[in-house]
């Protein structure tokens, strides 16, 4: 059989960002891939040269809209841990308790993609639904649906009140209920584990040599977790274990569990944080003007780092008595995990590609135009066909059952 | 290699192993190291420089700790040089026992060129990529050549603080 | 809304945001917010939209794919941007790959600002190009 390119990308017409992939196929199968990004390189990095620390706070939530308040955290603990600020406690247990609120949000949002991958839109309508409580809470904690706004270099903006701490328990009750029935869907329906089981497959040895992070990791049996190997925050006063399954096949499916499982955790630490959550103050240092003035005659490099939902997310900053980091180093989950897509997609068919690539979660997305060339005749499928492919495999499986 | 994480007492890794070992091979040539103690619990994070000739064997002295957790490449841009970080990390897997792992590195600007890691670990390759395209820097063996970030035909490197070709694009 | 006559059908393209404003459409579409009651649907091509939703600052690389779909969709159209970065580069103004504001490729007809903005307001942009659109094909008989 001869082989094929297949360019697929970068125009998507439901999801996220533009990336591109140019597959070599065999038949149904493909061989390899090639991955082409930057579609969405706005130049961060060089724009936070000319910002001072609390402005590239501003700037970094926006390197991603779903992980936004990942990126605000890694760098705060990154020039707290370059000066030698401490947080007080209070702002800590705040911390925790928004980086949870986003973890459920974003794992949510993506158990409703995955969904309308296999082709299960009801169930994509209803996680988003219940996916709504979470928004209102967070809007109501720190004003913003998206974009949160209250982290700050030494603690947290905004304070939790009585009234916050209430609505919070309950939505924790709600969600424990809710998550009964949608973990029910995902683990037990024979279709989607059709879909999902054996797939996409990252071997262990794949995972620890490109080092991969986060949930895509620890569905390979790796127990990488930075809230246990390197404790901070609200996660040092409390036992937080790493979500790995008992025989871990580093297929989707393990990824789906992992997940699923770790919505349950999030659960849990939140209760616990707003069961233990001390008094006190919300910022070391409350005056903004003061605490420039210190940074800009500050000197000192420091490594932030934060388990987001999609893995760690990393900051490196080095100040040397300047109004303006010298440099400022911004690493999201996703770059690492990048690369295991090349073994996922090996041996794998046309028809799993959106759930393949869904699979790590990332924070870029494929496909539209796809020109297949076969024995100089062009077939052209744009996204509505990859994407009917993949719904007429899970009838296709639905019927042999 | 994965269960050698403890030391022979069978107690946690701590960041003095790592340089007392770094220091027993490479001697004279581990230029500076130190070690600091960050967060609520406190754990170590360990700073080294080496020429870049040694990059691959520190890295491959890293593996008898385990195998490590590459995060990223850092760059610091200077007026004479680009001085490199290599953040990695051993000791994960277990509670508070990760330590993080940075290795610098100088490269004179008239001369760019220091050899990929990709050998040992093959997920640094599109660090590597990223700071040949946004510092100048030449990856010496590197598996893939191509731009990842920028357009192919891109001219200039924006992770330079002074570079007048991306100055200009940013006026637009 | 009594003079409309067909459901639009909208496609959403990103030019390299940040995915929140995408996130917001989304949720636009979701039982609580519902855009769908009003028969708007989210199609996978071009071709086959009447509103095209533009989300992002334009980066260097997606600059030809947004003409190129914006050439795609077919006559009469309406282009809504949503979110601070189409309308004027948000926060990334000076950036050396954002080449500017959606305004500067293709005409737009509605400016949806926020950062990014609500639901209820993606909707009621959504809304005024209908209405817009609906007032053109009027005006073309």
């Amino acid at each position: 059989m001869s082989e094929f390119t297949l360019p697929v990308g970068p125009v998507h017409p439901a999801f996220k960002e533009p990336i591109q992939f140019k597959f070599k196929i065999e038949g149904e199968k493909i061989k390899s891939v090639d991955i082409d990004m930057g579609y969405n390189h706005r130049g961060i990095e060089r724009a936070g040269m000319k910002r001072n620390p609390v402005q590239i706070i501003y700037l970094s939530e926006r390197i991603c809209g779903i992980c936004s308040f990942s990126h605000p955290f890694s760098f705060s603990r990154a020039v707290e841990n370059a000066v030698g600020i401490e947080v007080p406690e209070r702002a800590h247990y705040i911390r925790t308790i928004i980086a949870e609120l986003e973890r459920l949000h974003s794992h949510l949002l993506w158990a409703g993609v995955a969904a309308h991958e296999i082709g299960f839109d009801t169930v994509l309508y209803l996680v988003w639904k219940n996916r709504e409580k979470v928004m209102d809470i967070c809007e109501s904690i720190t004003g913003n649906r998206v974009h949160y706004g209250v982290m700050m270099i030494g603690g947290v903006r905004r304070d939790l009140t009585e009234e916050h701490c209430q609505k919070l328990s309950k939505a924790m009750e709600y969600y424990n209920e809710t998550l009964t029935a949608i973990e029910d869907v995902f683990l037990n329906e024979k279709t989607i584990k059709m879909r999902t089981q054996g797939i996409g497959i990252l071997s262990k040895k794949d995972a620890l040599a490109l080092s991969a992070v986060g949930p895509t990791v620890r569905a390979s049996g790796v127990p990488k977790d930075v809230r246990v190997d390197q404790p901070y925050a609200a996660y040092a006063d409390m036992d937080v274990k790493p979500i790995v399954p008992e025989k871990a096949n580093g297929d989707i499916f393990d990824r789906v569990w992992c997940r699923l499982v770790e919505v349950r955790q999030s659960i849990q630490i939140i209760d616990f944080c707003l069961q233990n959550i001390p008094k006190g103050d919300t910022l070391a240092e409350k005056n903004i003007v003061k605490l420039l003035a210190d940074l800009s005659q500050a000197e000192g490099e420091g490594i932030g780092r934060h388990e987001a939902p999609r893995g760690e997310c990393t900051h490196y900053v080095v100040l040397n008595k300047q109004p303006n980091p010298f440099t400022w180093k911004a690493r999201a989950p996703t770059y690492n995990n990048v690369l295991p897509w090349v073994p996922m997609f090996k041996d794998a068919e046309i028809a799993d590609i959106p759930i393949i690539s869904a699979s790590i979660d990332p924070c870029i997305a494929c496909a539209d135009r796809v020109t297949i060339v076969e024995n100089n005749k062009t077939k052209t499928l744009n996204k509505i066909d990859l994407h009917k492919k993949s719904i007429e495999k899970s009838k296709r499986l639905k019927k042999c059952q | 290699m994965d269960k050698i994480r403890k030391t022979q007492g069978g107690e946690k890794m701590k960041g003095t192993d790592i340089v007392s070992s770094f220091k027993k091979k490479f001697g004279k040539k581990l230029l500076e190291s130190k070690i600091e103690q960050n967060g609520k619990i406190k754990y170590d994070v360990v700073w080294m420089k080496i020429p870049k000739k040694e990059i691959v064997p520190a890295i491959q002295q890293l593996f008898t700790f385990g195998t490590p957790h590459f995060a990223v490449i850092s760059a610091n841009d200077y007026p004479d040089k680009i001085e490199l970080v290599y953040e990695l990390s051993v000791g994960w897997g277990e509670k508070a026992g990760e330590i993080l792992v940075n290795i610098k590195t100088d490269l004179a600007k008239k001369d760019l060129k220091i050899h990929s890691i990709c050998e040992l670990i093959p997920g640094a390759l599109i660090s590597e990529k990223e700071k040949q395209e946004l510092f100048g820097v030449k990856i010496v063996n590197i598996p893939d050549n191509r731009n990842f970030f920028l357009p192919q035909d891109f001219k200039g490197h924006p992770g330079i603080k002074k570079d007048k070709r991306v100055d200009m694009l940013e006026v637009e | 809304m009594q003079a409309l006559k067909r459901a639009i059908w909208v496609f959403h393209l990103n030019t390299g945001g940040c995915n929140g404003c995408d996130i917001e459409i989304l949720a636009a579409l979701t039982p609580r917010y519902d855009l769908e009651r009003f028969g708007i649907k989210l199609v996978g091509s071009p071709r086959h939209a009447d509103v095209l939703l533009i989300t992002g600052p334009v980066t260097r690389k997606m600059e030809e794919r947004l003409k190129r779909v914006y050439a795609q969709t077919p006559d009469p159209k309406m282009v809504v941007v949503v979110g601070n970065c189409g309308s004027s580069k948000g926060v990334f103004h000076h950036h050396y790959n954002v080449v500017g504001p959606v305004d500067k490729f293709v005409p737009v007809d509605v400016y949806v600002p926020g950062c990014p903005p609500r639901p209820e307001a993606i909707i009621y942009g959504v809304a005024k190009a209908w209405i817009k659109l609906e007032k053109l094909k009027e005006e073309k008989k």
